[in-house]
């Protein structure tokens, strides 16, 4: 009689275990490197599906898939399959995402998180399991050391440099208040914009940080000292719209200027913001209305599959798939980091976004255009350029 | 004849406990990396829900701020790693183990001035006000982000230590057991008896001349270091500290795992924290964006079906069954 | 002078919200004695029925403010009955089964509405208008929102104070077995009461999006925001309610104003002040 105590608490607990056991791939714990041929290659995608930058976790994946479909879902022989997670705006949830997608489905290749921080986070980890991970929008300069990260379009502050000497030279603002949000990824397109602002010879006047997820920006308003424009760097497309509404309530009018601004000026957004967009000017890294062969067709392409123009969010992840597939072209399949990282920093190719290179450390240089929110009959939607800088190159690295 | 039931009784109730502990040393062995992690991390939060069980369910204090001691502990690991370079567990443990003691010394002597829903509330407030500092404080925080990363693995001082996810296992195993075995030892004392009765009437126990706030001070303040240690190897384990683990999520987490486990019995919260760990984790995997649908939907069934908790249905069962089967052997 | 006035007015209107929301969770807990953490996603739930009526298909405004309303009402009173009536006077209980709706509503929310951010929408009418108060403007939709925490302050005041009803329910928080021997229903009493406090918490949803707009995480923020007035301002009453709900409003406004980066602290740190000097709150009940 004891006996059934015992197996009936053996059973109770080794279900639990076993199906622990059962819901894994069988795969060891240590797997050679190189992929035997006809291996299934593993694409992790971290991006946020819920949190502050909700609407952009489809976008990517719209891009990601776009790109795969093209190949059909094929590289050098081998099939490809895409991981998808949710690292819901959270540097803990993108941290352990990562970690299950690295160790239980034996994942070599990632693109994202979006968040600056959460790549802060996981760069230590990527290097100790040998690993590549490409950036989405926020290209952190911190994780160069680690030598594991693509970092596309550029670092955050390399890319708002030439923006910064735009508005005083171009713009003619001669002084500037800028409003960023809280976190490692603004922060830094703010410092590249302060940086390339004063080196042309402007001054800041005043530099606020927002906490993340504000609700209310009319605190924080009501203490914008007065200066030729404001440049702001908010967290997506909602805390955008509501800065910028709030402070047109206030009734004041300097003008406004900002950044990233085709990643946040959703069609979405823009649609809801409505008049209320226009006339602020803005640093992008791709506007759909580029004319050039590759982004014909990826427009084309985007439209069939979501019904909208794509942005950079979409552009951004295509690209850095096609990357990863020409990279994979080179090393006929391998997976391997060692033999991975150079093939693709040794590439040269034509994007959507213009010219692309890579330099060995694995920044990309890539082209920086200034856009505008228009509206053409009924629709609002981003302008085509309305100045290119062809290359931008990150200082810190450039010989 | 009494002496022979005696020890029947010793036996069967040490056997299910050597076969756990016999489990969780040889099972992992045969698991892939992951798993060994989800099993790290239920001992983890298993440490962190026993010592929350010796103030909530032993002493009956509903404390929303419990996380205040675990952040401490992680933080403590955390600092050491970033600013002095170290990540030796003797320093990073004992200096857990500090931080978080004292921390409840001073928060203790706060919240105790109340009692009920204000308790509640008061220890809700302080942990959040940890929230903030930890989030605001530059030096709390590595370069650029919220919260501490590049946090390495344990290090006992050993020479040719290796570690990797599974040492991290069988060395959190260790400490686990270490824990729960000081906690029962205290819960049987009669310092843990005078924290039952003051659950069950405190102006009783006053009336008996027990100095009450006192108990409820000490009870406090030795639950602490346990949260503590389970937040410094929470650190060691996800690499990363960050002010969320000041949270109200996290306070959540040892109530929610007591209160499924069967409060009030220290294995009632380790089983609560199996089911929470695992069921995320399961779940997690079968449907990634419903899952904590189906956690929600656990706590509301738990409330309202298994009202003394899972463990305690279970060990109720166990009971019933090996006393039948005593009575019919005699 | 500028800023002052802009802060005030400001603080005041965001205050406002939190009194809308606050009131209903002070009343439910301080009267009902119910934990009731699923407050916040009430909240939510009125601020997404009304994006839906309004922002989706396109109706009146203020058809979406009554929509929200009934249907977190609706689904409050739901939540009562179905849940919370067989809980009572167990706090830990309570804690726990409406932290798990809160999960749940959450998810629920994003599954039926995805997990964007929705923008702040409002009546055509009060679109950008703004009041122009000397050197600045106010916004329209801040008045409006300040009106109607009025409005409903008052209202809930008059039942508290002066009604037969709202003596009841008083008394009942007192003494349930006396009013129950008086041979009133105090189960249809708390029903009522709880109706009321969903309700409130859905009308304060809509007009809250205004400013707040909505999006899943909505309901849990919400929540710290509600505990936070419920201490400052003191648990069961409507004055505690609107005391704690404009002092968080300004103290956050200020705050923020003043000393951009520690504005989460000057919030706890007066909770923690009031906890400390006056346990129930700066117009609660003594004990």
């Amino acid at each position: 009689m004891k006996k059934v105590c015992y197996i009936l608490s053996l059973i109770m607990i080794s279900t639990l275990v076993l199906t622990a056991c059962g819901a894994q791939p069988t795969a060891a714990p240590t797997s050679p490197p190189t992929v035997a041929p006809k291996e299934v290659i593993k694409i992790g995608g971290l991006l946020d599906f819920t949190g502050p930058v909700a609407d952009l976790g489809p976008k990517f994946q719209a891009g990601i898939e776009l790109a795969l479909e093209e190949v059909n879902y094929t590289v050098a022989g081998h099939k490809i399959e895409l991981l998808v997670e949710d690292t819901a705006t959270s540097v803990d949830v993108a941290v352990e995402k990562f970690k299950k997608l690295a160790d239980a489905d034996d994942v070599k290749i990632f693109i994202g998180p979006l968040m600056g921080d959460a790549h802060l986070a996981i760069s230590p980890l990527a290097k100790e399991k040998n690993v590549l991970i490409t950036s989405l929008i926020n290209g952190m300069y911190q994780t160069v050391p680690d030598g594991h990260y693509l970092i596309y379009p550029t670092t955050v502050d390399a890319q708002t440099y030439p923006f910064g000497q735009y508005a005083y030279d171009t713009l003619g603002y001669k002084s500037a208040v800028v409003v960023a949000a809280d976190y490692a990824g603004k922060r830094g397109y703010a410092a590249g914009f302060i940086e390339g602002f004063k080196a042309s010879g402007g001054t800041i006047v005043q530099e606020i940080y927002t906490p993340l997820g504000s609700p209310d920006y009319s605190p924080f308003i009501s203490t914008i000292k007065e200066a030729d424009v404001v440049m702001y760097a908010l967290e997506g497309p909602g805390p955008v719209a509501r800065f910028i509404t709030q402070f047109k309530q206030t009734g004041r009018t300097t003008p406004m200027i900002t950044i990233t601004q085709d990643g946040d000026y959703t069609p979405e957004a823009l649609a809801e913001l409505k008049d209320v967009a226009l006339g602020i000017k803005g640093e992008s890294s791709y506007t759909w209305m580029l004319d050039n062969p590759e982004n014909k067709n990826f427009v084309e392409g985007i439209k069939a599959k979501t019904g909208k123009v794509p942005s950079s969010s979409e552009q951004n992840a295509y690209t850095l798939t096609k990357v990863i597939l020409a990279g994979l072209e080179k090393t006929d399949g391998d997976v391997s980091f060692d033999k991975l990282f150079p093939a693709i920093t040794s590439l040269k190719m034509n994007t959507p976004a213009g010219s692309l290179s890579f330099g060995p450390e694995g920044i990309a240089i890539t082209p920086m255009y200034v856009t505008e929110a228009v509206k053409v009959g009924d629709v609002y939607q981003i302008s085509a350029p309305l100045f290119t800088v062809d290359q931008v190159f990150d200082v810190r690295v450039k010989p | 004849m009494s002496k022979v039931i005696l020890q029947k009784f010793r036996y069967s109730r040490l056997v299910p406990f050597l076969f756990i502990t016999l489990l969780l040393v040889v099972l992992p062995v045969f698991m892939p990396k992951n798993v060994q992690g989800i099993m790290t991390k239920f001992l983890i939060y298993a440490v962190f829900a026993i010592s929350y069980d010796l103030i909530f369910g032993y002493t009956g204090l509903v404390s929303l701020g419990h996380a205040a001691f675990f952040g401490a502990g992680g933080y403590a690991v955390a600092v050491l790693s970033l600013h002095y370079g170290t990540n030796s567990f003797w320093l990073g443990g004992i200096l857990a183990i500090i931080v978080s003691t004292l921390l409840a010394v001073v928060l203790g002597f706060i919240s105790l001035r109340v009692t009920g829903t204000y308790f509640l509330l008061l220890t809700f407030a302080l942990a959040q006000l940890l929230y903030s500092v930890a989030w605001n404080i530059p030096w709390f925080n590595s370069e650029g982000m919220q919260g501490i990363a590049r946090i390495n693995f344990p290090s006992l001082g050993i020479p040719g230590e290796i570690w990797s996810d599974a040492t991290l296992y069988y060395f959190v195993l260790v400490i686990a057991v270490i824990c729960y075995y000081i906690l029962r030892r205290i819960t049987k004392s009669p310092f843990g008896h005078a924290l039952v009765g003051i659950r069950e009437g405190e102006a009783r126990m006053t009336a008996l001349g027990y100095n009450t706030w006192l108990y409820k001070y000490m009870g406090y303040i030795i639950a602490a270091p346990f949260a503590g240690m389970a937040g410094a190897l929470f650190a060691y384990y996800s690499r990363f500290i960050s002010p969320a683990q000041f949270g109200l999520g996290t306070s959540f987490y040892p109530m929610v795992m007591a209160i499924i486990g069967g409060t009030g019995t220290l294995f009632g919260p380790v089983i609560g924290a199996g089911v929470v760990v695992f069921v995320e984790y399961f779940a997690s995997l079968i449907t990634p964006e419903r899952w904590p649908l189906i956690l929600g939907i656990i706590f509301v069934l738990s409330i309202m079906y298994l009202r003394s908790g899972l463990g305690v249905s279970i060990y109720k069962l166990w009971q019933k069954v090996s006393n039948s089967n005593g009575n019919s052997k005699s | 002078m500028d800023f002052f006035l802009s802060n005030l007015l400001n603080g005041i209107s965001y205050g406002m919200i939190l009194f809308l929301i606050a009131a209903g969770m002070s009343i439910v807990l301080g009267i009902m004695g119910i934990t009731n953490l699923a407050h916040g996603s009430l909240y939510m739930i009125g601020a997404y029925i009304g994006w839906t009526i309004f922002v989706q298909l396109g109706m009146n405004f203020w058809l979406a403010v009554f929509a929200g309303a009934v249907v977190s009402g609706i689904i409050g009173l739901l939540i009562e009955r179905i849940f919370l009536k067989h809980l009572y006077k167990q706090v830990n209980e309570q804690v726990l089964l409406t932290y798990g709706l809160v999960y749940i509503t959450t998810n629920l929310v994003t599954w039926i509405w995805g997990g964007r951010y929705r923008l702040q929408f409002t009546a055509p009418e009060l679109d950008m208008h703004t009041v122009n108060l000397g050197s600045f403007s106010f916004p329209l939709t801040r008045i409006v929102i300040t009106i109607f925490g009025i409005l409903v302050a008052l209202i809930l005041w008059y039942l508290q104070d002066k009604t037969r009803i709202g003596a009841i329910v008083r008394a009942g928080m007192d003494d349930k077995e006396m009013v129950q021997g008086l041979g009133i229903n105090l189960e249809l009493v708390s029903m009522a009461v709880f109706f009321v406090a969903s309700f409130v918490a859905g009308l304060a949803g809509v007009i809250g999006a205004q400013l707040l707009s909505t999006y899943p995480g909505l309901g849990e923020n919400v929540l710290l925001l509600t505990l936070a007035v419920i201490i400052v301002g003191g648990i069961g009453s409507i004055q505690g309610a609107l005391v704690g709900g404009l002092l968080i409003g300004l103290i956050d406004n200020f705050g923020k104003a003043l000393f951009p980066q520690y504005a989460m602290f000057t919030i706890y740190f007066a909770m923690i002040i009031v906890l400390l000097i006056k346990p129930s709150g700066l117009l609660g009940r003594s004990k």
